[in-house]
């Protein structure tokens, strides 16, 4: 028996496979990988401003900086990707104490038809002091010692075993930070932070976010003032010595059972609370939040959802 | 002068007679030469300390001598020691200066394949209408509750754009297309409460 087998059958038949193939297209990668050594002197900055960059820096014992640029562009044709590839441009240059590392596009008006991404992977000495700014992409640091600035915007910023001096402004960009210890300031819009492990001295400036802050024993002050966001506070255990003193408008809020709780104003609008520590006052906890919710519980209990209102 | 008659001269010189000189002639001559006259002259012996110092002076001088000698054969590695070891440390700061000096970047290209991501479908720009049309409404109301909420759709307009300026100068990556779904999020939901009011 002869089968004859139409056009559009054979493309119903096999439509199935061409989606696969089509699912499995392979593209070009071409990757230019930059390298470069500098020798730390102390009093050196080390400054980058990376644009749609993943920005890794972690700490060594030498006294040298070693930068790792990798920049890589994807599309199907070769040629095209390696066009695309050119119009990345990396600059370093030293001015003084400072080192600045930074990605641009040479023609900003040149829509790219590859995929562009950056990558810096710096490793120097915990002592040197870091300033990041990020537009796009993202920042993970961790084991420095001495100073830390980021300023981040569209920007996710990770942060492990950092100690000194932090000042992180972030738009439109998450915050992770666990094992902090230090003089921190933080200011955020649009961003949610989640605190795991901090101690020293915090002000946290924030609108528009999720806070989730774990604090541990060693937290002397921690200030927290936020607008339009809602705000979780875990008390260490053997907490019991941190004082509280809550300021909501317009919000609701949830505190543990077993704290005596003092309150100080009630409005319809303004809510205000104090706990004053059990045992002698091992550190502050400030918190003013202005329309949105309180949550305070210790960090062992899992937050239970429901929200009690005074 | 040339003598003219040589022979003649000596013919009649010849012919002289000779004459020997008395015996006691020769008797005065040789008392007279002895004694000489250094034997004749009084002599004096020095003092010892005088060879003494004379013989320390030498003793001294040879001393310097042999240790003159001596360094100046002691010298030769010495100076080629010194020269060595400049040589090293001049090495050593050049290797120090060199380590200290930061070389040239290293750079490398390499290619490689990887299968690639599914296409986007650009839907994000379907509803600007309706975002439009509900500023307009604010502007037109001039409510506070509803200029809040205007105030809060105009940032993340902004934010709206900045993210697709950014997917057009590096490309559709999935990451930024996942931030802009975040915003467009947020967006409907301000626009939902700006619809209630």
């Amino acid at each position: 028996m002869r089968v004859f087998l139409s056009i559009p059958f054979l493309l119903f038949a096999f439509s199935p496979l061409l989606d696969a193939q089509t699912s499995n297209a392979l593209r070009e990668v071409v990757t230019k990988t930059i390298e470069d050594t500098y020798t730390y002197r102390p009093g050196n900055e080390l400054a980058v401003e990376g644009e749609k960059a993943e920005i890794f820096v972690e700490t060594w014992d030498k006294q040298k900086i070693h930068v790792k640029v990798v920049m890589t562009a994807s599309h199907p044709k070769l040629e095209q990707a390696e066009t695309d590839l050119q119009n990345l441009h990396y600059i370093a240059e030293e001015a003084g104490q400072k080192i600045f590392l930074k990605n641009k596009l040479k023609d900003k008006t040149l829509r790219s038809q590859s995929e562009l991404t950056v990558h810096y992977y710096i490793t120097l000495p915990e002592e040197c002091p870091v300033y990041l700014k990020s537009h796009f992409g993202g920042a993970t640091i961790s084991n420095l010692r001495n100073q830390l600035r980021i300023n981040g915007e569209f920007s996710a910023i990770n942060i492990d075993n950092v100690q000194g001096i932090l000042d992180i402004r972030s738009r439109f960009g998450d915050i992770t930070g666990e094992r902090i210890d230090g003089n921190v300031v933080i200011n955020s819009r649009r961003s949610d932070i989640n605190l795991y492990d901090i101690g020293g001295t915090f002000n946290i400036n924030a609108q528009y976010g999720e806070l989730r802050i774990s604090p541990n024993l060693s937290m002397r002050n921690l200030h927290i003032n936020t607008d339009k966001s809602d705000v979780y506070i875990y008390e260490p255990l053997g907490g019991e010595g941190l004082a509280y003193d809550l300021s909501l408008n317009n919000g609701e809020v949830k505190l543990p059972v077993g704290r005596r709780v003092i309150e100080l104003e009630r409005t319809t609008e303004v809510r205000r609370f104090a706990i004053r520590p059990s045992k002698e006052r091992m550190g502050t906890i400030t918190a003013s939040i202005a329309f949105g919710d309180l949550y305070l519980a210790k960090q062992t209990k899992e937050l239970k959802s429901g929200i009690t209102r005074f | 002068m040339k003598e003219k008659n040589h022979d003649k001269l000596r013919d009649a010189l010849n012919k002289l007679p000779a004459y020997d000189a008395p015996g006691s002639a020769w008797d005065a001559i040789n008392d007279g030469l002895s004694p000489t006259l250094a034997d004749q002259l009084p002599t004096y012996q020095p003092a010892a300390g005088v060879w003494n110092a004379i013989s320390r002076q030498i003793e001294q001088a040879e001393l310097a001598a042999l240790q003159q000698t001596g360094a100046k054969q002691r010298s030769l590695p010495w100076r080629k020691l010194a020269g060595v070891a400049a040589a090293i440390a001049l090495l050593l700061t050049i290797g120090i200066g060199l380590n200290g000096v930061d070389r040239p970047a290293k750079v490398t290209v390499a290619y490689h394949q990887e299968v690639a991501p599914a296409m986007t479908i650009h839907d994000w720009n379907t509803e600007e209408v309706s975002f439009t049309n509900a500023l307009a409404v604010i502007e037109a109301r001039n409510e506070p509750k509803l200029n809040a909420l205007g105030e809060e759709l105009v940032e993340l307009n902004e934010a709206k754009e900045e993210i697709k300026a950014i997917l057009v100068a590096y490309g559709e990556d999935a990451s930024v297309i996942r931030q802009l779904a975040e915003i467009e999020r947020d967006r409907s939901d301000i626009y939902r409460q700006i619809i209630e009011l």
